[in-house]
């Protein structure tokens, strides 16, 4: 453990209440973009499409910002205050320009209407479309300007942490396949973070060349550019950019759970060979988007399936086993932060099953593009994503007496996790029932199965949104309750 | 690749791996929930662990390998035209599709392109769809009377992907677009008419977005039926 200045560790408790804050205003308010949705869906708003379509696209890119920010910057806090000194400055400049984009994004949809979905799939945000050029570059730059924070953000914790670790390869574990005992030992939250975090730095820079060629496009109209070569960046970029949100929260888990359980995780070696496959595996799956392009590659189709097969591998045998002996006959308490993680590696777990499916070419023959594929990404994000965040959240508001959480906040997270799974079901049913995805409604489709449970499905789901909403209001209470009380410098860590 | 003739149970074969991923993770969280207020020193419970995951490990793998393979078999790639009975060209375009007997969409250009959207095809007829597209990205989505897709693929503008799919069973099958184009991507229709042989083809009737979605749309009307007869007039 590195010895912080009082003064340093208060500024990193404030980046993270900062972040922790704008996660907690963000998220009901894009969970509302959903809702609207939804309620279109089932027919139950006449929000004509241009509106639809350009809350899918605040929903969407705006999720998935929020969502990979907040992740890094909890790994940041774990590890500026425990492991490796990061610059708060830098921090809070990064926390800036990730907000400044955001508004720019908001700005460009809900004002600008811009309409394409997170993924702007070249040529659409230039043809018959419902929204100014001016909307199209102001979003477009607002990414280019998200992508800048996470990319400095990224190489500043990497290139710190192989400072002080002496080098890449002791940041990946190598140095525990030859020993047991190495000489540069590294907690496993280090590996975990430098895996997630490289493809982190091959997303972002895929990402900005997609981008920059947008904006190339929006400067002159007359060029045109390689469809399939597009959709390869921009599924490399939105893959990568989801994949290690939740691997940077599967790295908290690691570092934190022992501390409620009392069983310290160690490095070992078939920790290092499962994370660096990983590492290979995130970077490679991305293709798995692509299998009903048939003109992609035959070989990069194939690599598809064989990476998005082999990733539950390490994920199963070696994250949800750790997470197994954590638990099993510990006598924890089970308080919200356990609660939660467990709760987490559920969802990723159950997503993950919903993902292997889809990402078999056979079966995604019938399954791309319905609600399977928002069925089983909703999941990761709901119930696997949201739940390590939450529990994040209380732990970083913990002192001694409150660390378990009240009967209340406990409460409010079964209500929010049953919605969910309700939520999450009429997705999953609507994917066996072949809905298709990203319709602002079904009614027009002149296939009966489609109109009716296409909208049926959309009614309950609504129902199941607002119990979620009030599941998190309940946990908000409990959240913002502890933020105020909790002192700024309190750090509440239990040696094992 | 011959399709599933299993194809129609095909979300069913989903559905019912989904649901033992579920009940697995269901088990888990059972025998987490209730051994865990039981205390057992840290390296017996891990050895217990360790040795469930030794199993699972290479029952996994061993799964995963067999799935793969196997699944391999049923790839939709590859050119199978030696069973193919039909060819159609489909153009999809903002926001409809033109569908013509033949490989005219090798030989012309999107502007020239002449299509229907309603096409007849034999039952038992083995098909090849060549499915390009005239503007962005679209995705040409069979579903059959049962409202189930059947078989999907891109259409991506600048390339043709080529789609072959057998009509076993006779009925009226629906074209629905699966790749979100734009305004009225929920609006692209087309029929494939797999009913008894060709007889006298009807006069192609043009189907419409309903007067309600066009007043709903009112600043964006999209005029498809006057682009579908301009392209009859341009078929005839």
């Amino acid at each position: 453990m590195i010895t912080l200045s009082l003064e340093e560790k208060k500024q990193q408790k404030k980046l993270m209440n900062v972040w922790g804050i704008t996660f907690l205003i963000a998220f009901p308010l894009l969970i509302t973009l959903g809702l609207l949705m939804r309620m279109r869906q089932g027919e139950m708003t006449t929000t004509i499409p241009n509106d639809f379509y350009m809350y899918m696209t605040l929903h969407g890119l705006g999720m998935i910002s929020v969502l990979f920010s907040i992740a890094f910057a909890g790994l940041w806090y774990l590890i500026s205050t425990r492991f490796v000194k990061l610059s708060s400055k830098l921090g809070f400049f990064l926390w800036a320009l990730i907000a400044l984009a955001l508004l720019g994004l908001a700005a460009g949809t809900l004002i600008g209407k811009f309409g394409p979905g997170w993924y702007m799939l070249y040529p659409l945000p230039f043809i018959n479309t419902f929204w100014s050029s001016w909307a199209t570059t102001l979003s477009t730059l607002s990414i280019v300007v998200a992508g800048v924070a996470w990319l400095i953000g990224i190489l500043h914790i990497l290139y710190s942490m192989a400072k002080h670790y002496g080098g890449f390869k002791n940041l990946l574990g190598w140095q525990y396949l030859k020993s047991d005992n190495p000489e540069h030992k590294i907690s496993p939250i280090i590996m975990i973070a430098t895996i997630a975090l490289i493809p982190g730095v091959f997303a972002v820079i895929f990402g900005a060349i997609f981008l920059i060629i947008m904006l190339m496009q929006v400067l002159e109209p007359s060029l045109a550019f390689d469809a399939l070569m597009m959709k390869n960046l921009v599924m490399y970029f939105g893959h990568a950019i989801a994949n290690i949100t939740m691997y940077c929260a599967v790295g908290w888990v690691y570092h934190l759970l022992p501390e409620f359980t009392g069983r310290k995780i160690k490095m070992n070696k078939v920790l290092v060979y499962s994370w660096n496959a990983t590492l290979f595996f995130i970077i490679f799956a991305f293709f798995h988007h692509l299998y009903m392009d048939f003109v992609q590659p035959l070989p990069f189709q194939i690599i598809g399936q064989i990476m998005s097969y082999a990733s539950p591998i390490p994920a199963t045998a070696i994250t949800m086993f750790t997470v197994i002996s954590q638990l099993y006959k510990s006598n924890v308490n089970w308080g919200v932060v356990p609660l939660m993680f467990l709760i987490g590696m559920a969802g990723w777990a159950i997503g993950g099953f919903a993902a292997v499916v889809d990402s078999t070419i056979a079966f995604n023959t019938i399954l791309h593009n319905t609600l399977w594929v928002p069925a089983h990404f909703h999941t990761y994000m709901l119930m696997g994503v949201i739940p390590f965040i939450l529990g994040f959240l209380f732990y970083i508001t913990s002192n001694e007496k409150n660390i378990n959480g009240s009967g209340l906040a406990k409460f409010g997270f079964w209500i929010f996790a049953t919605a969910s799974y309700g939520f999450l079901i009429m997705f999953y049913m609507g994917g066996l029932e072949s809905i298709p995805r990203r319709y602002a409604s079904y009614a027009y489709t002149q296939v009966d199965n489609v109109v009716s449970t296409g909208a049926s499905l959309a009614v309950i789901a609504v129902y199941f949104v607002i119990f979620i909403l009030v599941g998190l209001s309940i946990l908000y209470i409990s959240l913002f309750g502890r933020f105020f009380k909790v002192k700024s410098n309190q750090e509440y860590i239990r040696e094992i | 690749m011959e399709q599933f003739t299993i194809l129609l149970a095909l979300q069913n074969t989903v559905g019912w791996v989904t649901a033992v991923g579920v009940i697995a993770v269901l088990i888990v969280l059972y025998i987490l929930f209730s051994t865990s207020h039981k205390k057992e020193d840290k390296e017996v419970a891990k050895a217990k662990v360790y040795k469930v995951r030794r199993k699972y490990f290479w029952g996994l793998t061993a799964v995963m390998a067999i799935g793969f393979l196997s699944s391999m078999a049923f790839l939709p790639y590859g050119n199978q035209d030696d069973k193919t009975d039909v060819t159609y060209s489909v153009l999809a375009f903002q926001w409809g599709w033109k569908i013509a007997e033949g490989d005219k969409l090798l030989t012309e250009s999107v502007d020239e392109f002449r299509g229907a959207n309603k096409i007849d095809v034999i039952p038992g007829q083995f098909v090849k769809f060549i499915v390009g597209a005239k503007d962005v990205t679209h995705s040409f989505g069979i579903y059959n009377e049962a409202g189930d897709m059947v078989a999907q693929v891109q259409a991506m503008p600048g390339y043709t992907n080529d789609l072959y799919y057998h009509f076993t069973e006779p009925g009226v099958y629906k074209v629905l677009c699966m790749e979100y184009c734009g305004i009225a991507h929920a609006m692209m229709i087309a029929t494939i008419n797999v009913q008894g042989p060709l007889n006298d083809v009807e006069e192609t009737k043009v189907e419409t977005p309903s007067e309600e979605l066009s007043e709903e749309n009112e600043e964006f009307k999209i005029d498809v039926v006057e682009a579908e007869n301009n392209d009859l007039q341009g078929q005839l």
